[in-house]
């Protein structure tokens, strides 16, 4: 190892300069993406994609009707785009344009698309990374995810994890310039409020299983605001935060309102959690109060037999699926939830390129397309697996080289340990990760980085610490490192405990 | 006076390029009607099948109707031993074991039945019916976990003669989804 590492810091010296490497690096991603994108041209939508654009085509349409000066057909558009309520429009929105332009946009276009919209959402994340945390942060994401194959091959998916972990990582920024703003005294201002606030809803709106992080994220920046100003700042932070609210609510509640009209029940943002604890957790041959029609898949069955109950007693089908799940879930023991709970740590974890056998042409993809998804499925592993041990590393170590890098290790740790709720209360799948892949990627560079300041190859920065006040920040932030560290470590014992037991 | 931070001539040349950008988008907006419409292909809603027992395609015997919140779970023929009989598996809502017995009972009393016989271990009662030689018989039992707050409350059997499709050409009456006559190797749908 340390040979193997020797070696590496050997060729980091010989990099040019991290703005030029960054450049080059956006070059290889776009290589990356051009010779992906033939192993996706003919490949339909699979799955949960043809619910995100069904609603781009749905909203297309209304738009096209509203442009018109004509009523939007409100069936199609409840079909499609609220559909049973289990996804979050976003896609949709970002697909729309496209539908709107080329109704009959096909595979090649969509996909095409999609490439372009996330590949200006990379440059945008990588610029602002380089702005807030300097140009050996932005390499660092333009490797890992932006080189890592198949992350690059979801680029192309109308699924909206890999959007919403770039515009977590915007957010994540921002908040990091609060934050600075905090040390000097100075209250977040307007901007940042408005900024966080878009964000946020942007996030949430791509991928609803972010709203843990998001709500997270909210109450620890208001707290420490609060914590660290005095007298009219604190009020200031206050404002900043309420305005921060009031955009995240408003921008929100269109949807939950439109959502919770069609399904007949309060709906906030999606309505899939009960169906998704009932059959991860649950027992399946219940989650119907006995067993659901023979005829369907999974997430079906249970919602025709909820519409049925809803239908024969005049309530929602939201509320008959969460009877359903509370019904399913009655004897579930807690070595049960846990050893499913692995389950999904290891669909969510490690199987990062399962999806190239999901997403293929129709009839195949022919000798030289299935060698191409070969390459792209080892040479992700070849990256991601030593990457996610670092991360595993991560979750249990400490950054104390400085304030910023504690900082950045708080930040990273709460949304990495955000996002890893997921797997707690959901079946988890291959694609899961590309929303906590940009963490991933800082996660093991601040590992690498704590090791190489460590056995003394990179210089030592400045600890940041000026002030007295900065000498209590850190304290504190030490202490809540501490505190993460210690409960990432406890939930990892708890869960191999489930797995040897 | 500070420096504005966008040299004039450059905030000009973003203006101009902003003004272009909405135009674009304005026209292609009142121009989109022209493109043609998008066809979503509806799959993640698709349309709920009636009711097992509203379509009349395997009506109860003298046309009995069930006045019951209830879903049928699966319908079909078994062999019993006075020969082939169609039994019916469903459950009912929003009412306890007793009045829901008591509900299926007057259906078909209602149409001329008359109870025979009535049994109760405790979990399941059951009662049977005659109209002639016509025989019915319900059984019915609470479900274990549920209560006056569920929706859904308990399981129900009706053993019923063999009854034909009232419309065997209906495509409806021959969609499992809504007769809930399962064919043992249904391939997954929606």
């Amino acid at each position: 190892m340390s040979a193997l590492e020797t070696r590496l810091v050997a060729l980091a010296r010989r990099l040019p300069p991290p703005p030029v490497l960054l450049g080059w690096l956006v070059v290889a991603h776009v290589v990356m993406k051009v010779l992906l994108f033939p192993l996706v041209t003919s490949s339909p939508p699979h799955g949960d994609e043809q619910a995100y654009l069904n609603g781009g085509m749905a909203l297309s349409n209304a738009i096209r009707d509203l442009a018109a000066f004509t009523a939007p057909d409100r069936a199609e558009l409840d079909r499609n785009l609220v559909a049973s309520g289990w996804f979050m429009p976003g896609m949709s929105i970002v697909t729309a344009p496209l539908y709107l332009v080329l109704p009959d946009a096909g595979p090649a276009l969509v996909r095409g698309y999609l490439g372009l919209v996330t590949l200006v959402l990379h440059v945008v994340v990588l610029r602002a990374v380089a702005r807030t945390l300097g140009h050996r942060w932005a390499v660092v994401l333009a490797v890992f995810p932006g080189l890592v194959p198949m992350w690059v091959f979801f680029t192309y998916g109308a699924w909206g994890d890999l959007a919403a972990g770039l515009v977590l990582v915007l957010l994540v920024l921002r908040l990091v310039e609060v934050f600075r703003a905090l040390r000097r005294d100075a209250a977040p201002t307007w901007r940042d409020g408005t900024a966080i606030g878009l964000l946020s809803v942007a996030a949430l709106y791509l991928r609803s299983s972010t709203v843990i992080l998001l709500a997270g994220l909210g109450v620890l920046t208001l707290l420490t605001a609060l914590l660290l100003l005095r007298g009219r700042d604190r009020w200031r932070a206050v404002g900043a935060s309420a305005l921060a609210g009031v955009l995240f609510v408003a921008l929100l509640a269109p949807w939950s309102a439109y959502a919770s009209s069609v399904l007949g029940a309060r709906v906030i943002t999606t309505t899939t959690v009960p169906t998704v604890k009932a059959n991860t957790f649950g027992d399946r041959e219940q989650v119907c109060f006995g067993e659901c029609d023979p005829d369907s898949t999974l997430w079906f069955r249970p919602l025709r037999y909820a519409r049925e109950v809803g239908r024969a007693t005049g309530t929602s089908e939201v509320e008959v699926l969460q009877q359903m799940s509370d019904h399913a879930l009655r004897d579930v023991t807690v070595g049960g939830y846990l050893d499913q709970v692995d389950h999904n740590l290891v669909a969510y974890a490690l199987q990062p390129a399962v999806f190239v056998d999901h997403v293929v042409p129709e009839d195949g993809r022919g000798p030289v397309g299935t060698v191409w998804g070969w390459v792209v499925m080892g040479t992700t592993w070849l990256v991601y697996f030593p990457t996610l041990l670092l991360v595993a590393a991560f979750l249990v170590r400490v950054a104390r080289r400085s304030l910023e890098a504690r900082l950045l290790d708080v930040l990273a740790k709460l949304c990495l340990g955000a996002l890893l709720v997921q797997p707690f209360v959901h079946v988890a799948g291959g694609r899961y990760w590309t929303t906590a892949a940009p963490f991933f990627g800082i996660a093991a560079a601040i590992v690498l980085r704590e090791r190489m300041i460590g056995t003394g190859r990179a210089p030592a920065p400045a600890d940041g610490v000026a002030t007295a006040r900065d000498a209590a920040v850190v304290r504190w932030l030490g202490r809540f490192q501490g505190l993460l560290a210690v409960a990432s470590a406890a939930v990892a014992v708890v869960l191999l405990a489930a797995v040897v037991i | 006076m500070p420096t504005p931070a966008v040299a004039p001539r450059q905030r000009r040349a973003r203006v101009a390029v902003g003004v272009l950008v909405a135009l674009a988008v304005v026209a292609v907006l009142l121009l989109s009607h022209r493109f043609g419409r998008a066809e979503p292909t509806d799959n993640y809603r698709p349309p709920l099948p009636p009711d097992a027992l509203a379509t009349g395609c395997y009506p109860l015997p003298g046309g009995a109707e069930l006045d019951l919140a209830h879903q049928v779970r699966h319908d079909g023929d078994v062999d019993g031993p006075e020969g082939p009989r169609r039994e019916l598996r469903g459950q009912y809502d929003l009412v306890g074991r007793d009045e829901a017995m008591a509900r299926m009972v007057e259906a078909f009393t209602s149409v001329g039945f008359a109870e025979q016989s009535r049994e109760d271990d405790g979990d399941t009662l059951s009662v049977s019916l005659a109209d002639g030689a016509t025989t019915v018989r319900i059984s019915a039992a609470d479900l274990p976990g549920t209560d006056a707050e569920t929706l859904v409350r308990g399981e129900f059997v009706l053993d019923l003669p063999v009854v034909a499709p009232a419309r065997p050409d209906d495509p409806l009456c021959s969609d499992p989804k809504s007769t809930k006559r399962w064919d043992p190797d249904q391939e997954p749908t929606r």
